[in-house]
């Protein structure tokens, strides 16, 4: 699998996009502000958890999206090997 | 991919891009970019400083969880109102791209505004499109140094001030400015302005055509929506081949005799295209329907006195039956476009009247569970309720609280509460029966609340109240 410049491009938007919308739906059910960490009030301000939370979602969509891409051409690359009879 | 060799060739569909040099171009559909490039613009730089009753009329302020939205404030609980916005302009733009392509895509999206103004600067300081090919050529000269240092110079500051807007549609844009002044913006804020304008300078500056090309997921769903009598730009073949130079005394008469066909072979059309097109080919995903190749083509011609429109705006159907402008109107209602249109008329209904009906309060009622019901004075029975108050609208309310479900219930304390415009207001209200009007156990009771300037906003809760053994 050859990863261009292209082929980052292609994972790493639709990962923002993703990003963007996964911390816009949970950070709307959870305020910052109220969540406990390991049973201690956490302290962190809610610009900063929205910017974290962004950040760690697009991070793990990034991972998923290139181990798709990754499984997938791997996939393509034996089925094609193997002849089909 | 040859498979008869044996060997796997891999043929990249990504292949490294050449750097496309956009020619300028003028006529009716540049002008119409330009003003949308000022309309678009004017929106959303100037939207975020207008005031509205004492505030910023937009702002989605994520610090205090509230989005405000003209006379609107919609809080965390709303979120179906941003949900169905959100649906409603999706469906407005599947149902303007049904009719008439991608106008979105030529016109407002924001991938082809800043282009376009980014483009405008480079022109300014490289030249036209000749100059700029040499000038990238030309090895580093005080002369190059200074025309890329001006032209960066300036999309860097038009990417920090969009990127310093787009944060003050997220946090109030007045004290933003004050941080900006006094370079004090906290750390997020700094954050998100460098970031914007990181990706407006990147994008529309450099990444330009490939983000429609390779990155945009409306480019490659759009086709969902086209049909074969859907507004596109179109080569007119049948008129223009064969293609081929000729003299500029060669006029529309001349040409049958020639055996040629209108298109003079300029390959300008190819020149103006920002996706680097050939738009002779027919449709092609890459055209974001900008039309600076029906611009171009009517110059051309114009000077060799050939009718205009040999590329311009026409459908599939229209071109293949040689249809009339009447045609292709009549043609523009068809059960898809009946659908989308019955089915935005909905949505915005639906919002509409949901947003009128909308309720200015809400109350959470529970019975605190910490004070256990219990005999007071010796002659009544309490008990204790935390209400949590929601005042949506932007004054303060006086609400009061009254019960009913038992017979002499009275409220003993907490039975007026002051909520401040657009907040919340907590409360712990105490009830109580006297002693032995009820059975041990629990007892359903409402409580209505109710704002004291207007008794059209009210809401009643069900709760239980608990009678001792």
């Amino acid at each position: 699998m050859k990863f261009n410049a292209a082929t980052w491009g292609a994972v790493l938007w639709p990962a923002f996009l993703g990003a963007a919308l996964a911390d816009a739906v949970l950070f709307t059910l959870i305020d910052p502000e109220t969540i406990m960490l390991f049973g201690v009030q956490s302290g962190v301000s809610r610009p900063s958890a929205y910017t974290v939370g962004f950040f760690v979602f697009w991070f793990i969509m990034i991972i998923v999206s290139l181990t798709a891409l990754w499984l997938h051409a791997d996939n393509a690359e034996k089925s094609k090997q193997r002849p089909l009879r | 991919m040859s498979i008869a060799t044996g060997e796997t060739k891999v043929i990249s569909l990504y292949q490294s891009q050449k750097k496309i040099y956009t020619k300028s171009v003028v006529g009716r559909f540049a002008n119409l970019r330009v003003f949308m490039v000022f309309f678009t613009q004017a929106i959303f730089y100037g939207l975020a400083w207008l005031p509205w009753n004492g505030r910023q009329a937009v702002l989605f302020d994520l610090n205090a969880r509230k989005f405000y939205i003209f006379d609107w404030v919609f809080w965390p609980q709303d979120v179906l109102y941003l949900t169905f916005i959100l649906i409603v302009s999706a469906y407005a733009l599947f149902f303007v791209t049904a009719i008439a392509g991608r106008v979105f895509c030529g016109y407002a999206c924001p991938q082809t505004v800043y282009t376009e103004i980014f483009m405008w600067i480079e022109e300014k300081f490289e030249g036209d499109r000749a100059a700029r090919i040499k000038l990238d050529q030309a090895p580093m000269s005080a002369n190059k140094l200074w025309r890329k240092g001006g032209k960066h110079f300036f999309w860097i500051l038009i990417g920090l001030w969009t990127g310093f807007t787009f944060v003050g549609y997220f946090t109030p844009i007045h004290s933003l400015m004050q941080e900006v002044l006094s370079l004090s913006t906290g750390p997020w804020e700094t954050f998100w302005i460098f970031f914007y304008a990181f990706a407006t300078w990147g994008n529309a500056g450099f990444m330009r055509e490939q983000v429609c090309k390779y990155m945009c997921p409306y480019a490659r769903f759009q086709s969902v929506m086209f049909d074969r009598d859907t507004m596109i730009v179109t080569y007119d073949q049948a008129r223009g081949e064969p293609r081929g130079g000729r003299k500029k005394s060669v006029d529309a008469v001349a040409l049958k005799a020639l055996n040629l066909g209108s298109c003079v072979d300029c390959s300008l059309c190819v020149q103006v295209c920002p996706t680097g097109i050939d738009i002779r080919e027919g449709l092609q995903y890459e055209c974001i329907g900008c039309s600076a190749c029906i611009d171009v083509c009517d110059t051309v011609m114009d000077k060799m006195s050939y009718p205009k429109g040999l590329i311009r705006y026409s459908t599939e159907n229209a071109l293949e039956k040689n249809w009339s402008v009447a045609a292709i109107r009549k043609h523009m209602l068809r059960p898809r476009i009946i659908i989308y249109f019955s089915v935005l008329v909905v949505l915005v209904g639906g919002l509409a009247a949901s947003l009128l009906l909308r309720n200015p309060l809400k109350v959470d009622v529970i019975r605190d569970q910490r004070v256990l019901a219990r005999e007071v004075e010796g002659r009544y029975i309490e008990n204790i309720y935390k209400f949590n108050l929601m005042n949506t609208a932007e004054r303060a309310q006086r609400f009061v609280v009254t019960v009913d479900g038992l017979p002499d219930a009275q409220i003993n304390r907490g039975g007026q509460i002051i909520a401040e415009p657009a907040s919340t207001a907590a409360s712990s209200v105490a009830v109580r029966i006297p002693v032995d009007t009820a059975k041990p156990g629990s007892h359903t009771i409402h409580f209505k609340v109710q704002s004291e300037q207007d008794a059209a906003i009210s809401v009643t809760e069900k709760t239980v109240f608990l009678v001792p053994r």
